[in-house]
């Protein structure tokens, strides 16, 4: 098994999500079949090199620095949406101690 | 009115002429949601303004109103965004999540005179291929309630299987409305890359997402595509990789059908000899293939030598877009939260509390792809390959208009059968995920059914035509319908 119940543990963390050890334990299963799967891409001719670049069919768009406003929500429904708001913003914990 | 023969284009020929109201088809696919979606669980909300949207639809027709979807009922899926309804995407981080704006398709159907029934289930986030993994509860499959109803979007297939809506708009990131369509014995499209503006859908895949229809014909998906696509004045200024109607035009251009010669369908024998493929499925193929030559289509054999890999490259490319776009769930902006001590804990909490497992397993998938040190191996690598593949539709494209494959490799399978074991419900989209990575159309279309336990269950056949080639699909597709066995 490549993947290690620390490497789950360590990727929960960095995305954010708080896990329990059962689930460290199926998680770490699963993600190992899937990844054992996917494996498969090394096989493909040795000519494509993994570090070969793929540029992209489509590119960024940049559009007019110009407000929607007519056709946009406002700004006000957007803060409502937020489960804590004050004053038009957006409420979070205090970050810094 | 007998609401179960009738499909769109019938429909509106009815509405035309008077001899239905839109009222009375609402209060048809109504009465069908009352008997039937107790069990089935289709529906997530019905809206309690359907049947005041119905009455403005037949004010406008009498008004002289000629919207090319006036007054018919669409059931839309639960991540598409209607302007003051409920969208949730099934999952409890977005409970109580209100709309503060129409996604593009909604305002082209307001536009077209379209009304919205309620919305239906999903996967959690569209992720999953068989509706199981809802917050909600399951979406049973309406022709047989022991077996799924595909997915993700089995609310808008189920919907439509059982008459509760003429249509539906579900959205397509490896299958998703192909697959639940084939298990339901209804039409699915799934459109072109960029043909159809993804804004206003919540994002899975972003260079696989696109919304698509769900109906009873190929000739009913025709119309609610016509509807749908495009946008005022060039591309969708909210979704920068749509293509305006000139680019739509100029990319379609690109490959030559010419109307005086037989249509060329592509086969790809070697396809069919993989694993997993059930023996119903082949035969089925096999009896299609017979019924076009019959319609007129010309069959040729064409090789796609990298499509084994396609599977691999999804499961690569889709987590690790996955795991960028549901980084904005958090807590913070919209939706629910769990609370913790501190912003952290309410990030790890939110996330790890409110999120299903399919999509939590599949955000960490990501994360592990994308991380330093696998970049390459996977990310990359499999962006190299999705060109591959791409490379060698463009080249059997210069021999075929459209490829024939099955839809699925099953029929409905029952509830609980993979629920255990991720990658075995993975598997399920082999023939799906390819159009996705190349950005094709692909449709599925009804193709007989197959006898399990006394349970006649529907298989479904998939064409997929070059970029911006819809109209090969509906082509192909009706003259499939044409010939047959009912």
């Amino acid at each position: 098994m490549s993947v290690t119940e620390a490497d789950i543990k360590k990727l929960a963390s960095l995305a954010r999500i708080q896990i329990s050890e059962e689930e460290v334990k199926t998680f770490r299963n699963e993600i190992d079949s899937i990844l054992g799967y996917v494996d498969q891409l090394n096989t493909v001719s040795a000519s494509v090199s993994a570090h070969s670049q793929v540029v992209p069919e489509h590119r960024n768009q940049v559009r007019e620095d110009i407000s929607h406003s007519d056709t946009n929500p406002n700004p006000e429904v957007l803060v409502d949406a937020a489960p804590s708001s004050e004053s038009g913003f957006v409420k979070v914990k205090k970050i810094l101690n | 009115m007998d609401i179960s023969t009738l499909t769109i284009e019938k429909a509106l020929e009815l509405l035309a002429r008077g001899e239905i109201t839109s009222v009375s088809l609402v209060e048809a696919c109504i009465e069908e949601i009352k008997k039937k979606d107790g069990e089935v669980h289709a529906y997530l909300e019905v809206f309690t303004d359907a049947l005041e949207q119905a009455k403005i639809a037949d004010q406008k027709r009498k008004d002289g109103d000629t919207g090319s979807l006036l007054g018919i009922p669409f059931s839309i899926k639960d991540n598409i965004l209607i302007e003051g309804k409920r969208a949730g995407a099934a999952s409890k981080i977005l409970e109580n999540y209100v709309a503060p704006y129409d996604a593009t398709v909604i305002k082209n159907l307001k536009k077209a005179g379209a009304v919205f029934i309620g919305r239906v289930n999903m996967d959690e986030f569209a992720m999953g291929g068989s509706t199981e993994n809802s917050a909600y509860g399951i979406t049973k499959n309406p022709l047989d309630t022991s077996r799924v109803s595909g997915g993700s979007s089995g609310g808008s297939a189920a919907s439509v299987s059982m008459h509760g809506a003429l249509a539906s708009l579900g959205s397509d990131t490896g299958g998703s409305i192909r697959q639940p369509a084939s298990y339901c014995g209804v039409v699915g499209l799934k459109p072109t890359y960029g043909s159809v503006s993804r804004h206003g859908l919540m994002a899975m895949g972003s260079s696989l997402d696109v919304i698509g229809p769900i109906a009873h014909t190929v000739r009913d998906c025709e119309i609610v595509f016509n509807a749908i696509k495009g946008f005022e004045g060039g591309r969708d200024v909210y979704d920068s990789t749509s293509l305006s109607a000139d680019e739509y035009k100029k990319v379609a251009s690109e490959h030559v059908r010419e109307e005086s010669r037989p249509l060329r369908v592509g086969i790809v024998p070697a396809l069919m000899n993989m694993g997993g493929v059930q023996d119903s499925v082949k035969k089925n193929l096999e009896e299609s293939i017979e019924l076009l030559k019959k319609a007129g289509c010309e069959i040729v054999d064409v090789e796609l030598p990298n499509i084994g890999y396609s599977l691999a490259v999804y499961y690569v490319l889709m987590p690790a877009e996955v795991s960028s776009n549901m980084s904005r769930f958090d807590g913070v902006k919209f939706g629910s939260k769990s609370e913790g001590g501190d912003l952290l804990e309410d990030y790890l909490k939110t996330r790890g509390e409110l999120l299903g497992k399919e999509v939590r397993r599949r955000i960490m998938l990501g994360t592990y792809v994308l991380s330093s040190g696998y970049y390459d191996a996977y990310y990359n690598k499999a962006n190299v390959v999705r060109k591959l593949i791409a490379d060698d539709f463009k080249k059997a494209f210069t021999k075929v208009d459209v490829i024939l494959t099955p839809t699925a490799p099953s029929p409905a399978f029952k509830i609980g059968a993979h629920s255990s074991d991720p990658l075995q419900m993975y598997l399920e989209d082999v023939f799906t995920v390819t159009a996705n990575l190349v950005g094709v159309p692909a449709i599925s279309v009804p193709s007989g059914v197959v006898e399990d336990e006394g349970v006649k269950l529907p298989l479904g056949i998939q064409f997929t035509a070059p970029h911006c080639r819809e109209d090969i699909l509906f082509e192909v597709g009706k003259k499939f319908e044409s010939v047959r066995v009912k």
